[in-house]
């Protein structure tokens, strides 16, 4: 079980995190969501031990070295090649690749160069490279953004079987119905705090506050010039 | 330069005067040195044909601007290349430069960019396998440049080409790498210097073989002295490592490039910068995220 306690983060004097407190269990999946700048990545980053913070995160191993973390935009060394970017990243696991065309569960052209993929083959291979790491607990940020329907119904059916098999499971998106199919408790992060937490069947309450909170004002706001 | 503290102008005069100090001792120390220049001069201007960046220009800029820009870059690239080989009586190759860089200012080398070059990297791919993949060009035209200088029996400019294979695998350890790509590690900040360390010789060592053994064979009674460039530069290339990693994530400081100079200036030095570097880096990695 992962416990964080008192978590705070600043850039500056600019307070990003306010004091988060929360638990995530092994076979749970836990959806965050939020506006753009409320603290997700920041939250996710500070979890995956990428970024400094105040405050404690407990987990009975060294939690980054059985954390794998999916950004929102992977980044790949240029000229290094999709099979030899899942080479490093079990090298750094001392992990031993095989069998990888079998591995290669959304057909990606691994022969070439990682940055020529588009923008979701790039996900998609980042993906590839979190599973074959074996890790424990998996951080995905936004992981269904700029991929295709068929991978997008093939990564939830992948994290349905990570849950399964006990791993701790983050996600943040914007994509609402995704969360609903896949998550179960669903934190609410607005101004650096945890606004709300709600469990499988309640989901509607965040999304009404959620659109309470932003939708009406803007509303009105564009209303009133568009 | 600015990113070491340095003012702009001052930056720009020392660069002018460091460029024309080393291309006058290229001319002075290496026979066909001429030849060398010119190719470098195309290289350089090559880089700029990057289809990534060529994009982003085009994205930015109407196609007569696109266009106007590419042609002032590159011409601006050639302009000190051309200047010195005037300078050095070589008309001809002045041209050929200059012209080449022009001409070069109308392509995009996507094709070339995306071809995978096989190397022997691949099964530990990091900086190294970018930096070859980025100067494969460079290492064919060092053991050019070797094989040359072997047939007009030349020895200096041999070992020359040697050094500069070496000096180019130490720029591979420049640039730190995103956050990222150390994180991943599932290492102690000791083991992944160590695993990095134990990789960078492979590699170096891997890269010096042709124009090494090259040497070995035509040049047997100098072993000594090709075995100590081989040795010193792989010390070279781990102090840049560790210099990497000891102020990481931040880019190459003065102290560094200090530490590098005074090194390759008085060799024993090397003992202490290495040793002063392996422990900063242990400390930097273990505080930031190993």
């Amino acid at each position: 079980m992962i416990s964080i306690n008192s978590l705070h983060k600043s850039y500056g004097k600019q307070a990003v995190l306010n004091g988060i407190n929360l638990t995530f269990e092994p076979g749970k999946i836990y959806g965050i969501v939020g506006e753009n700048g409320a603290g997700k990545t920041t939250l996710f980053k500070c979890i995956s031990g990428l970024e400094p913070f105040q405050g404690a995160i407990n987990y009975p191993e060294v939690l980054k070295d059985v954390c794998g973390f999916l950004p929102t935009n992977p980044f790949f060394f240029s000229k290094i090649t999709g099979q030899e970017y899942l080479q490093l990243l079990c090298n750094a696991r001392k992990i031993k690749l095989e069998a990888v065309a079998e591995k290669n569960m959304f057909n990606l052209p691994l022969h070439r160069y990682a940055e020529t993929y588009s923008t979701g083959m790039k996900k998609k291979l980042a993906l590839t490279g979190m599973l074959l790491q074996q890790n424990q607990v998996f951080i995905l940020d936004e992981p269904f953004n700029g991929v295709d329907i068929q991978s997008n119904m093939l990564i939830q059916e992948i994290i349905k079987h990570l849950k399964n098999q006990g791993k701790i499971i983050l996600i943040a998106s914007h994509i609402f119905a995704s969360l609903n199919a896949l998550c179960d408790v669903l934190h609410f992060i607005q101004n650096g705090y945890i606004a709300n937490t709600a469990t499988r069947g309640d989901f509607k309450q965040i999304e009404q506050q959620m659109s309470q909170n932003f939708l009406n004002d803007k509303v009105e706001q564009f209303k009133s010039w568009l | 330069m600015e990113a070491l503290g340095f003012n702009v102008v001052i930056a720009y005069i020392l660069t002018a005067l460091v460029f024309a100090g080393t291309s006058q001792l290229l001319f002075e120390k290496v026979k066909f040195a001429e030849y060398i220049y010119a190719v470098l001069a195309l290289m350089v201007c090559y880089t700029l044909s990057e289809p990534n960046r060529n994009t982003y220009l085009q994205l930015l800029f109407h196609k007569k601007e696109y266009q106007l820009i590419r042609l002032i870059e590159n011409g601006l690239l050639a302009l000190p290349f051309f200047v010195l080989l005037l300078f050095q009586n070589q008309y001809t190759l002045a041209v050929i430069v200059f012209s080449g860089a022009i001409i070069l200012s109308f392509f995009r080398f996507t094709v070339i960019n995306r071809l995978i070059i096989p190397t022997p990297f691949y099964k530990k791919p990091f900086e190294f396998i970018v930096g070859f993949r980025k100067n494969y060009f460079l290492f064919i035209g060092y053991v050019a440049l070797a094989s040359i200088a072997i047939y007009v029996d030349n020895f200096n400019l041999a070992i020359f080409a040697l050094v500069l294979s070496q000096l180019t695998c130490l720029n591979f350890y420049t640039k730190p790498e995103p956050l990222f790509y150390v994180w991943t590690h599932a290492f102690k900040a000791s083991k992944f210097l160590n695993y990095k360390i134990q990789t960078a010789t492979l590699q170096s060592l891997i890269i010096s073989l042709p124009i090494g053994i090259a040497l070995l064979f035509f040049y047997g009674q100098y072993w000594y002295i090709i075995g100590l460039i081989i040795i010193l530069s792989i010390f070279y290339i781990m102090l840049m490592l560790l210099g990497k990693y000891a102020y990481y994530p931040a880019e190459v400081n003065l102290i560094q490039v200090l530490a590098v100079a005074f090194s390759i200036m008085f060799p024993p030095f090397l003992l202490i910068s290495l040793s002063y570097f392996y422990m900063k880096a242990k400390q930097n990695l273990s505080l930031r995220v190993l």
